[in-house]
């Protein structure tokens, strides 16, 4: 049984218009797997992503982490399931501005029974030596290291990463998914990652590329390339 | 005309932030405008009731009553504008006293409410309050006989000018207090000659009541009726000792006199009304600056935010070639119109309500308030928001403009994180938890916001205590100076003086009161250069009643001070005034201008009026004159009713003061400021609100990104709240003490400006006081917090995800 699956996933936004913006859409991602989510903007791929992070609750169809059915989950369910069970990483780092970088950590720490040391995290992100920096002295690739470093410290099930290179220039974007690739091989920590950029795809173990709001194809790479063969 | 539009849907896509600026604005001018109205206009009402019914100014009372040829000589003074001779008579309807006085068509003319005028001798006009058209007042038949009826008929019911307040002063008959009052025709009075005689001074046109040339023209007045007295007395006197043909002769007379009085002696609530204007006044002068601070730090934040939103637009404007000064308008319009509308409407409904509320505070008999507009006060709340609005949106707007273009459609900055002070010692800094390191971080991060909460907290609990202060320190003067300091149940006046080695006529007293301390009680003047104060001389009899009746506690360690022969006690404003203390001399002048040197051996505690406590033997000693008793003090032995009725029938007993009627007057005189303590707090509620209300919204729009991001995170809903708010609520704790402690030196000092020479007030503020004001504070806060709460609820997650504008 997969860890993660979609089952004919339907979100419509009701308004004076009603939009369609994912329309029975159905995958399975296995535990471990690091996951590329493509599509083209407005595709409705971060629609994907919202409801698999328990943001958002789809209009119909099943969605099943770790065998829980999260479509069925109510406010406070949804609450819990963030906090304990998804790390997220956003494309524009979202850290507060006014907590140094162990803060920063450490306030996802707070929320989490299992979480990991914050020091060991950075450690691991290598940031150690930056510790006491607000992130406006940081670059963005430094940030978003942060980001990433306050994802995993609360030692999720899954991490859910939304363009996390959108808005780093070429190497430090290389260097971010190596992080990622590298913490979800070594934690067994299952990664989605939403992205438009499909050289990124080709170090991915599955990538299903998602079009008008519905799964175009599932592709399983047998031999993903290493990062360092990606360019873009 | 772009431009014009761009405004428009500004005001249409924000149109809470809009209503916010609008409001605040709103809310300035209406409380500024109508506070500082609120007085001129019940002035106004009064100088204009008084004109109506052209009011006496001076009532001239007589022992041997006027004749025609008084009044003529009278109008004739240089000062006199009319003098009218009229009658008045004290009856009893039932077990009340009521006055029964001429109508005259000249002065003192009552306000009609219900009903006519009379035009049969059996009808009358009768006071408003108590009677109604219809109604039958008979007479007790022991007063009737100089009257030409003995039962009226109320054809009309009336306010008059003389009577605007509930206490309509005293009686020497009946129980001793004036209950109600009737107007009658004239030639009802069957009399001779007249009681008395009502004198409009001569006055112009800014002789409006309480003003210097007003009391300047009757005092004129009254120096030139002191000067015909002597001459008239002497005419009337001759004239009666001839009408009596030798039964009287003129030596007999010798005791008669002339009384001038003027509207504080007649006129009740004449001078209380003076008192509660000075009270408003000082109000309406400290606290309206408090709000305009408010109000331009209020809008300039927001103002300051709008444009630091805006300015990816102001950018796109300025590259696509528009002018700073093009730009600059579409804001002013923006800002102009909400200031216009807001300073408007905030003038009409401020100046239409509140003077309203104000008066009906007053508890007076006036004619209905009658609406006025005032040009100047309207330009000035107008223009002045106007100008400090503009200044406000120049200054932010220009400070944006001066980088280029490409800078602004950057988005702006994100502010540094810093690292505060307290961090230095990393020892206290390391034991903190968590959160409270965030929060100090927040607290100085946010320094504008805080210092805004701050204010806004700190005045609106300054608002509310000052109100229960002002009530805690006038309240109680009347129980602490009659029951707490002055012991005993009443104080009456004798007829005659008496010595006591006089036969005294104690079968009167006797089954009636208890304990009597005779007392000289006589008035005189503390002078010293040109500074003087009215006080009273006080000689008790027995030192052990004394001692009974006057608490006499010194007014630093409270412990009683006794009467010696070789000094004086005084009250705290003398020693004040006069700057004298303990061992130094006082110098009061008697009537006659024979002046006396005395020294001060204590000073003791007092609140109403100023007393200089003296021994029998000292009194000896200075004025070397035998002492006679002109008052005493004592208990009841019967219900006051009786033993008023019974004294004043006795014909030995000129008037009798019961402590307990001198407490009620005390807190009539502030019936008012309750209502007004009412009105205070809800000023301040809704100024705490739209404050409090306008920063969370800030906050709150300035950190949604932040807060969908530890949403994202997993942030329980309190705990997302506890992160954004627990700031504010510090905040506001330190606000709400800060409060607290800057209200008493501020109180004290509206004291000093409100007291006047014959009262104290009490500087203590209640501890009740300090609970409520904190208490109220802070449940504006806690209810700030539920909807922030539900603010918070509402965001978007996906807000964490949208690009930084």
């Amino acid at each position: 049984m997969a860890f993660i699956e979609f089952k004919d996933v339907v979100k419509e936004y009701k308004g004076s218009v009603n939009v369609l913006a994912v329309d029975k859409c159905s995958f399975k991602i296995n535990k471990g797997e690091f996951v590329v989510i493509l599509g083209q903007s407005g595709a409705g791929k971060t629609t994907i992503l919202n409801m698999l992070g328990g943001m958002d609750s789809p209009t119909s169809g099943k969605i099943i982490v770790d065998g829980k059915r999260v479509d069925e989950f109510d406010y406070k369910e949804l609450i819990e399931y963030r906090r304990s069970d998804i790390g997220f990483v956003f494309q524009f780092y979202n850290l507060i501005a006014n907590l140094t970088t162990l803060e920063n950590v450490e306030l996802a720490c707070q929320l989490s029974k299992d979480a990991m040391d914050p020091r060991v995290v950075l450690t691991l992100v290598g940031l150690l030596d930056r510790i006491n920096n607000f992130p406006s002295q940081l670059s963005g690739g430094e940030q978003q290291r942060v980001a990433i470093a306050r994802a995993i410290a609360k030692n999720p099930k899954i991490l859910l990463c939304d363009e996390p290179t959108g808005a780093l220039d070429s190497r430090t974007g290389q260097m971010i998914i190596d992080l990622l690739l590298k913490n979800c091989k070594n934690m067994q920590m299952t990664t989605v990652l939403i992205t438009h950029n499909s050289a990124i795809a080709e170090v991915a173990d599955k990538v299903i590329t998602i079009k008008n709001g519905t799964v175009e194809k599932v592709l399983i790479n047998k031999n993903p390339k290493r990062v360092e063969e990606i360019e873009w | 005309m772009m431009l014009l539009r761009n405004s428009l849907r500004k005001i249409k896509k924000s149109l809470g932030r809009y209503l916010s600026l609008l409001i605040i604005i709103f809310i300035g001018v209406l409380f500024y405008s109508g506070i500082i109205e609120s007085v001129p206009n019940i002035k106004d009402v009064q100088a204009k009731y008084y004109q109506e019914s052209n009011l006496m100014d001076i009532k001239l009372l007589s022992d041997l009553g006027f004749l025609d040829e008084d009044v003529d000589a009278i109008e004739k003074l240089e000062n006199v504008d009319l003098a009218v001779g009229s009658y008045s008579k004290d009856v009893l309807v039932e077990d009340d006293v009521v006055r029964i006085h001429a109508l005259l068509d000249e002065i003192n003319k009552p306000y009609l409410i219900d009903g006519r005028i009379p035009s049969k001798k059996n009808e009358c006009l009768a006071d408003a309050n108590f009677y109604k058209v219809g109604d039958k007042i008979k007479i007790n038949e022991k007063y009737t006989d100089d009257l030409e009826n003995s039962v009226y008929e109320v054809v009309g019911t009336i306010y008059s000018p003389i009577y605007t307040s509930d206490d309509y002063g005293n009686s020497s008959i009946g129980n001793g207090k004036l209950h109600s009052y009737i107007y009658v025709l004239k030639d009802n009075f069957k009399s001779r000659y007249y009681t008395e005689v009502f004198i409009v001074a001569l006055k112009n046109k800014e002789s409006k009541p309480y003003s210097n040339s007003y009391n300047n023209s009757v005092l004129k007045a009254t120096s030139q009726l002191n000067n015909l007295k002597a001459e008239r007395l002497d005419l009337r006197k001759k004239e009666m000792v001839m009408a009596s043909g030798g039964m009287i002769s003129y030596e007999m007379l010798d005791d008669c006199n002339w009384y001038v009085l003027n509207r504080d002696d007649v006129v009740s609530s004449y001078r209380i009304l003076e008192s509660q204007y000075n009270q408003v006044t000082t109000i309406a002068n400290v606290i309206p600056i408090f709000f305009i601070v408010i109000v331009v730090l209020m809008t300039s934040n927001t103002m300051n935010r709008m444009i630091i939103e805006e300015r990816g637009e102001m950018g796109a404007l300025l590259s696509l070639g528009y002018s700073n000064k093009q730009i600059v308008w579409t804001y002013l319009m923006y800002v102009l119109s909400a200031t216009l509308l807001g300073s408007v409407l905030g003038y009409f409904i401020g100046t239409l309500t509140l003077p309203r509320l104000v008066y009906n505070c007053f508890l007076i008999n006036f004619p209905d308030i009658t609406y006025k507009f005032r040009l100047p006060l309207f330009l000035g709340c107008v223009l002045v928001s106007c100008l400090v609005m503009i200044i406000v949106t120049i200054y932010a707007t220009l400070r944006e403009l001066k980088q280029c273009p490409a800078n602004l459609l950057r988005p702006i900055a994100p502010k540094m994180g810093k690292t505060i002070f307290i961090e230095r010692f990393r020892n206290i800094w390391n034991r903190l938890s968590f959160s409270s390191k965030v929060t100090l971080r927040n607290i100085s991060r946010y320094k504008k916001r805080v210092i805004m909460t701050l204010l806004g907290t700190a005045g609106c609990t300054f608002l509310i205590m000052i109100g229960l202060a002002l009530r805690d320190s006038i309240n109680t003067i009347g129980s602490k100076q009659y029951n707490d300091l002055f012991k005993y149940d009443n104080l009456i006046i004798l007829n005659d003086s008496i010595s006591l080695t006089d036969d005294l006529d104690n079968k009167v007293f006797t089954d009636l009161i208890d304990d009597v301390l005779y007392l000289k009680q006589e008035s005189f003047k503390a002078v010293l250069d040109d500074n003087s104060l009215d006080i009273y001389l006080v000689v008790p009899d027995d030192e052990y009643l004394f001692e009974k009746y006057y608490a006499l506690p010194d007014v630093n360690n409270k412990e009683r001070l006794n009467l010696s022969s070789d000094g004086v006690i005084i009250t705290p404003k003398l020693q004040k005034r006069f700057d004298v203390s303990v061992g130094d001399y006082l110098v009061i002048e008697k009537s006659d201008k024979k002046q006396y040197k005395l020294k001060v051996s204590g000073v003791t505690e007092n609140y109403v009026a100023n007393y200089v406590y003296m021994s029998k033997e000292l009194y000896n000693k200075t004025f070397n004159d035998d002492l006679t008793y002109n008052a005493l003090v004592s208990s009841n032995l019967m219900s006051e009713e009786e033993i008023a009725v019974k004294l004043l029938d006795s014909g030995k007993v000129l008037s009798v003061n019961f402590s307990s009627d001198l407490i009620q007057t005390a807190n009539n005189m502030i019936n008012g400021l309750n209502e007004i303590v009412v009105l205070l707090v809800i000023i301040s509620s809704i100024l705490a609100f739209t404050v409090l209300y306008n920063l969370t919204n800030i906050n709150i729009s300035e950190r949604t990104r932040e807060i969908a991001t530890l949403k994202v995170l997993g942030f329980r809903d309190l705990e997302s709240n506890a992160y954004i708010y627990r700031e504010t609520l510090i905040t506001v704790i330190v606000g709400i003490i800060i409060g607290l402690l800057i209200t008493p030196p501020i109180h004290s000092l509206i004291m000093d400006l409100l007291e006047v020479d014959t009262i104290v007030f009490l500087r203590q503020i209640k501890l009740k006081s300090y609970v409520f004001s904190f208490a109220l504070t802070l449940l504006f806060a806690i209810i700030m917090q539920w909807i922030t709460y539900f603010k918070i609820k509402k965001i978007n997650m996906t807000e964490s995800l949208k690009s930084v504008e």
